[in-house]
């Protein structure tokens, strides 16, 4: 075979496929009624939850800062966070990660992408990156709606911490921002368990419901005292990683096991889901 | 890139590949010159979807080589598919979107000058403003117009296209023919497949007729002709009984009646002109005379080990 | 998609999805024996909640919180001053433990009040959790820690700090 015999007939531009994937994927994601929904969700929910706080004298007393909520906004976004970070963003990260590519088994859509000039390792690459943009862009936009739903509605006072003292409205923005970081990679990790379910079951259900059930299994595991490295290797338990932010003295043992943890999930997740893409044959529907 | 490789577009020796324990294809070669179009025939589960599969890199095959233009899917991942364009089974699209935003998604996955070529694949596919319509309204004929659209973009030197009629109406039917003969002259190579032998024999060049995984002809269609039956025609007379008797006396002709419906005539076309010609002579009327199986479709169903069904419509072609 | 399934890869179709079938349903088995065989471990005597965490963690939170009690009320103190001091422990009677999670844990806080020597105690109930946090309820002094809401310096109606409250303390 002389070199003229793998000349491509159309000319392919193999550098940056990757990147063509994400765009398309990104802008298929946009197309759909469900992200929009969702991220519209992101932003109005934390207002409705902050307009509804106000609305009522009591407050939430089984979550962390709900005793400050009628206090200082900041408490607002940590309720949130708490409360519904646990079950929420692993939800909301998994309507697109569980589906990104089980679509394509419903819509029988495998075999019109694999017959184009992009290989298998790009278009799971693309459509891996989508859906961690996804989850960022959930988590971003949850975390600021949050935090301005809370300074609009109740205001800048100074929040009370989790040893009893006074942090000013400067540095419980900081703070109230570096949590909402701190739930990334968790998120990022379900994302991951999204993609794998996604993958190994070819059915959107199993892929956006098993994260949430998965999620929910390990914080009802979370609930009985379980040994500290047991407890470590839960996903639930770095979404609890920034409490240690609001101590006197912070600690922030748990933030560097939260990643670390989170990143493991992520890499066998992500890496088995492409194990199984890799070698897959594409037939029927 | 206008100077076609020197590597035959489709160059298979032993393919082979097994599903679960059954057998899908056994050991099959192929090979699809430039510029030809290639029939794959079958009935169905032959094998005919996992060929096309492993050709387009959807299914790896358990054994033997496979090169398009020279190239492997093993060795040259997406760019074995360079200058390849094709869909197996009913071509499939994003429903939440518009048959153009389709394509465009398309284009982008092939890049280079793709976009450039969908309003000219929009016109040669015969889709016209349904483009602007979302997939998900769509029917299966405009889909499978929306699919070899979509091959089009690719401007291939290969065309694989697995069943591009089924659902289209004759309208359809007569643009696809009219399209595989327009590329064909322009030297694309087409590999289709049918299980309709009279579609195949209006279109092909060469012919590989499946049956269980493995290739029971493999040849240019004069080839498959000389090796033909007698075509199979039904005869209503006026008289059945003395049209048999006539027929008894005459050679190359083979007749048979079960008494109530059309009677059942094998002929070559001239040794039944002559027949319905002494017919007309003896005083016999001829009510009805039509072709029930094509020489190529006897001989198609004589290799499958298939019979003709009773009602087959695909298979019942009334000639022009 | 599986209506259309009627030609030749059927088979193939079918078998592949069954296998990935298979191998999830025993990732999920898998997952919930791990699930199951967690609690059965966390019968080993391996918590993280101790006395000791426990009142390192109650006692500043609480002198802290006591210093911004009295702010309210218009009394300036200083919490390095207080020395407060907690001492909890988990359940009573034959049952009395000093670790592990649990809504029984009672505490005694004690500092020092408005001059040397005047030692001041309040009582608190203890639900400390298994991740290191706990929601402290003011047992007594009413006056300190018995009404959700005081009545600031100024007249106002505010959050009683010391009627309830949270904190955290790291178990890693």
């Amino acid at each position: 075979m002389t070199a003229l015999d793998v000349r491509p007939a159309t000319p392919v531009a193999a550098r940056g496929g990757t990147l063509v994937v994400y765009r398309w994927e990104t802008a298929k994601l946009v197309r759909q009624v469900r992200t929009r929904l969702v991220a519209l969700a992101c932003v109005v929910a934390p207002f409705l939850f902050a307009a509804a706080l106000e609305i009522q004298t009591t407050t939430p007393q089984d979550t962390l800062f709900g005793r400050w909520v009628h206090d200082s906004g900041f408490a607002v976004p940590l309720v949130v966070l708490g409360f519904a970070g646990q079950w929420a963003l692993p939800a909301l990260t998994s309507v697109v990660a569980g589906d990104i590519f089980a679509g394509e088994d419903r819509h029988g859509t495998w075999r019109t992408i694999l017959t184009r000039s992009r290989s298998r390792a790009q278009v799971f690459a693309g459509k891996t990156l989508a859906a961690l943009t996804y989850a960022v862009v959930v988590t971003v936009l949850l975390g600021a709606s949050s935090l301005l739903a809370g300074v609009l509605v109740v205001g800048r006072q100074p929040l009370v911490g989790l040893s009893g003292t006074l942090i000013g409205p400067g540095h419980a923005t900081a703070l109230v921002l570096a949590a909402w970081a701190s739930a990334l990679p968790p998120v990022l990790a379900f994302t991951g368990l999204g993609l794998l379910l996604s993958v190994a079951g070819r059915n959107g259900a199993l892929g956006i419901g098993g994260p949430v059930v998965i999620g929910l299994v390990m914080q009802l595991a979370a609930m009985v005292d379980l040994p500290v490295p047991v407890r470590t290797l839960l996903l639930s338990t770095p979404f609890a990683a920034w409490h240690g932010l609001f101590a006197d003295p912070p600690f922030r043992g748990p933030l560097l096991w939260g990643a670390l943890v989170s990143a493991a999930y992520l890499l066998v997740s992500v890496g088995g889901a492409y194990a199984l893409l890799r070698r897959r044959d594409i037939t029927g529907g | 890139m206008a100077d076609a490789p020197s590597a035959a577009p489709v160059e298979a020796r032993g393919l082979a590949r097994r599903f679960d324990g059954t057998v899908a294809v056994a050991g099959l070669d192929l090979t699809v010159g430039p510029g030809r179009v290639h029939g794959l025939v079958g009935p169905n589960g032959a094998g005919k979807t996992t060929l096309l599969s492993m050709l387009l890199g959807l299914v790896r095959p358990d054994a033997g080589t496979l090169r398009l233009f020279g190239r492997t899917h093993a060795e040259h991942r997406a760019r074995a598919l360079d200058g390849v364009a094709g869909f197996v089974e009913a071509p499939r699209f994003y429903p939440y979107m518009t048959g153009r935003a389709n394509l465009e998604l398309l284009a982008g996955l092939d890049g280079g000058d793709a976009r450039d070529r969908i309003a000219a694949a929009l016109e040669t596919s015969g889709l016209g403003d349904a483009a602007k319509a979302k997939v998900g309204g769509y029917s299966v004929g405009m889909r499978q117009r929306l699919g070899i659209a979509a091959s089009l973009l690719r401007a291939p030197r290969l065309l694989i296209l697995d069943e591009p009629t089924s659902g289209l109406d004759p309208a359809g039917i007569r643009d696809v023919a009219d399209l595989v003969r327009r590329l064909a002259a322009d030297g694309v190579a087409i590999l289709l497949s049918s299980h309709d032998m009279d579609e195949v024999e209006d279109l092909c060049d060469d012919v590989t007729i499946m049956n269980a995984g493995t290739a029971v002809f493999d040849g240019t269609m004069a080839e498959l002709r000389d090796g033909a039956p007698a075509p199979e025609f039904r005869l209503t007379t006026g008289d059945d009984d003395a049209a048999l008797a006539l027929a008894s006396g005459s050679p190359g002709i083979e007749i048979t009646g079960d008494g109530g419906g059309p009677l059942s005539v094998r002929a070559t076309r001239d040794r039944l002109d002559e027949y319905v010609v002494d017919l007309g002579r003896a005083g016999i009327p001829v009510r009805s005379l039509t072709l029930r199986t094509s020489a190529l479709t006897s001989l198609f169903f004589d290799l499958t080990g298939g019979a003709p069904a009773a009602d087959a419509p695909t298979l019942e072609k009334v000639p022009a | 998609m599986r209506t259309h399934r009627s030609r030749g890869s059927a088979r193939s179709a079918n078998g592949s999805t069954r296998g990935g079938r298979a191998a999830v349903r025993r990732g999920v088995a898998l997952a919930v024996a791990a699930f199951v065989a967690l609690p059965a471990l966390a019968g080993c005597d391996t918590t993280a909640v101790d006395r000791d965490r426990v009142n390192a963690a109650v006692a500043p939170t609480f002198a802290n919180l006591y210093v911004l009690q009295q702010q309210l009320r218009g009394r300036k103190v200083a919490a390095a001053t207080l020395k407060a001091r907690a001492d909890c422990a988990r359940g009573t009677g034959p049952n009395a433990s000093t670790r592990g999670a649990g809504d029984d844990w009672t505490c005694t806080l004690s500092w020092f009040n408005a001059g040397p020597a005047v030692t001041a105690t309040a009582n608190y109930q203890l639900h400390v959790k298994p991740d290191g946090c706990y929601t402290a309820d003011g047992d007594g002094p009413s006056d300190l820690n018995g009404t959700p809401t005081l009545t600031a310096s100024d007249g106002a109606t505010v959050t009683n700090p010391l009627w309830r409250f949270d904190g955290c303390f790291d178990i890693s």
